[in-house]
């Protein structure tokens, strides 16, 4: 398998797409990192080093499922004083399997890191959805956190959005939207996702 | 305008009645107020007239413009022109707010929304109700104060303008001043539309300084057990839901 290996030296946001499904990240000075990674039924395998004391690597995986699906990120902090925010949302709409494995990892000896991970995945019907959040972390001197959601959408916050009118569909519609989408996303970047959510 | 028949009903799964054989007519342009102590079943009448999920109809009716509404889901109770500000409002993360009304209101307009005029809408009732601008592209409710929270219902009430209002428990988390705003906007909308009716409810008559109702009604296990005029929750006030109980023996008639 062949990956797609970035070196990145200074701030950057970056957009993935479905197609970059092997990507490995190599950040190598005090920079801040944001990567949007939106997928549509598709595997994903990521490696983050964080290779330089100050790099911060913010990494948004959004992935739209309808077979079965695997998806691993491991996010390696190789320096003191690194940061790794990770946030995974999925929305399982078929009767298949997606399945997360996010690994955040902090070597012996390497201190003053913060490791976070947020994980959720909704499943539209009845698929069978799996989340793996591993936190292996050799040292005491980290902040760490992780959380995991399997489920479907809340009841109350469909009952909110009929409540002004918006029919269950619509309602679906802006929840998805939200979910999959950050707020501050122009949307230009991600036409086909957009498109692809509209028709779940 | 709305009218509640000998309505019964219970939380789905649970053997327990919470409003039972209840009746309540509100015609065109009147502000009815329903006041009792906790866990009698005010905020449940709100969510059954709005149609929430959680409760199971036994027996009765809710007709609305002489609509049977019985069977009606929330987006088409709300689509009737049909509005519950909520005691306490759903957050929902990651649908900005502007985005929400956006649709609510092509969805109860029936019609393509015109942006210019919704944004000059917005941004009217923002500065009317003393928002922040920067409200309208943050998540539904989300790191809203109390007062915030209250305030976007009665945006979101301005902009889908509604033909009958429920405000369940609109004063609580709301300052003196956040309270004057609050209701002051929504006298104005009463004034613009007179035909439109309210129900309040509340567990304390300081609201009703503000709104003022046409009919008070005491709800106690699930039933109306009183009516009056506003001169019923000053007495509330001063004589609490017991002491009223007890003048009401002599005082009052159901």
């Amino acid at each position: 398998m062949i990956f797609m290996n970035k070196i990145i030296e200074k701030d950057t946001i970056l957009y993935l797409d479905s197609k970059d499904t092997h990507v490995v990240l190599d950040i190598n000075a005090s920079c801040k990192v944001k990567v949007y990674h939106f997928v549509i039924d598709s595997e994903s395998e990521i490696y983050i080093n964080l290779n330089h004391e100050g790099a911060e690597i913010n990494y948004y995986y959004y992935i739209i499922n309808y077979q079965d699906h695997r998806y691993q990120i491991n996010v390696v902090h190789h320096k003191n004083h690194t940061i790794s925010h990770i946030y995974n949302h999925g929305v399982n709409v078929k009767n298949n399997n997606l399945h997360f494995s996010v690994n955040g990892i902090v070597p012996r000896d390497i201190v003053h890191c913060i490791c976070n991970q947020e994980n959720q995945i909704i499943n539209i019907e009845n698929g069978k959805s799996t989340i793996c959040p591993n936190l292996l972390i050799d040292c005491y001197d980290v902040i760490s956190n992780h959380s995991a959601y399997i489920g479907r959408f809340k009841l109350e916050e469909l009952f909110y959005l009929e409540s002004r009118g918006l029919s269950r569909k619509k309602a679906y519609q802006l929840l998805l939207k939200g979910f999959l989408i950050p707020i501050e996303m122009d949307l230009k970047k991600i036409e086909n996702f957009l498109l692809e959510i509209e028709n779940i | 305008m709305l009218e509640v028949k000998n309505l019964s009903c219970k939380v789905k799964n649970i053997d327990k009645t919470i409003l039972s054989d209840f009746n309540l007519k509100i015609n065109d342009g009147e502000v009815h107020v329903i006041m009792g102590p906790n866990g009698t079943g005010k905020s449940t009448l709100s969510k059954m007239i709005m149609g929430h999920y959680q409760y199971e109809i036994i027996d009765g009716q809710i007709f609305f413009n002489d609509q049977n509404i019985t069977s009606f889901n929330t987006s088409d109770r709300a689509k009737k022109g049909i509005f519950l500000a909520m005691q306490d409002p759903t957050v929902i993360e990651g649908v900005s707010n502007s985005e929400f009304l956006k649709e609510a209101v092509g969805e109860v307009r029936g019609e393509k929304v015109n942006l210019y005029r919704f944004i000059t809408e917005m941004n009217n009732g923002i500065e009317n109700l003393h928002l922040s601008s920067d409200m309208l592209h943050r998540s539904i409710n989300s790191g809203f104060s109390g007062g915030e929270k209250k305030k976007n219902e009665v945006l979101q009430l301005r902009v889908l303008k509604p033909k009958f209002i429920i405000l369940d428990e609109l004063d609580s988390g709301l300052d003196v001043d956040s309270l004057n705003i609050v209701c002051s906007n929504i006298n104005q909308y009463l004034e613009e539309n007179k035909n439109v009716s309210v129900l309040i409810i509340t567990h304390y008559p300081r609201i009703l300084e503000y709104i003022h109702p046409d009919y008070v009604h005491i709800l106690n296990k699930g039933r109306i057990v009183q009516t009056g005029d506003y001169s019923l929750a000053k007495k509330i006030e001063k004589y609490g839901y017991q002491g009223i109980n007890e003048l009401g023996k002599n005082d009052f008639h159901e």
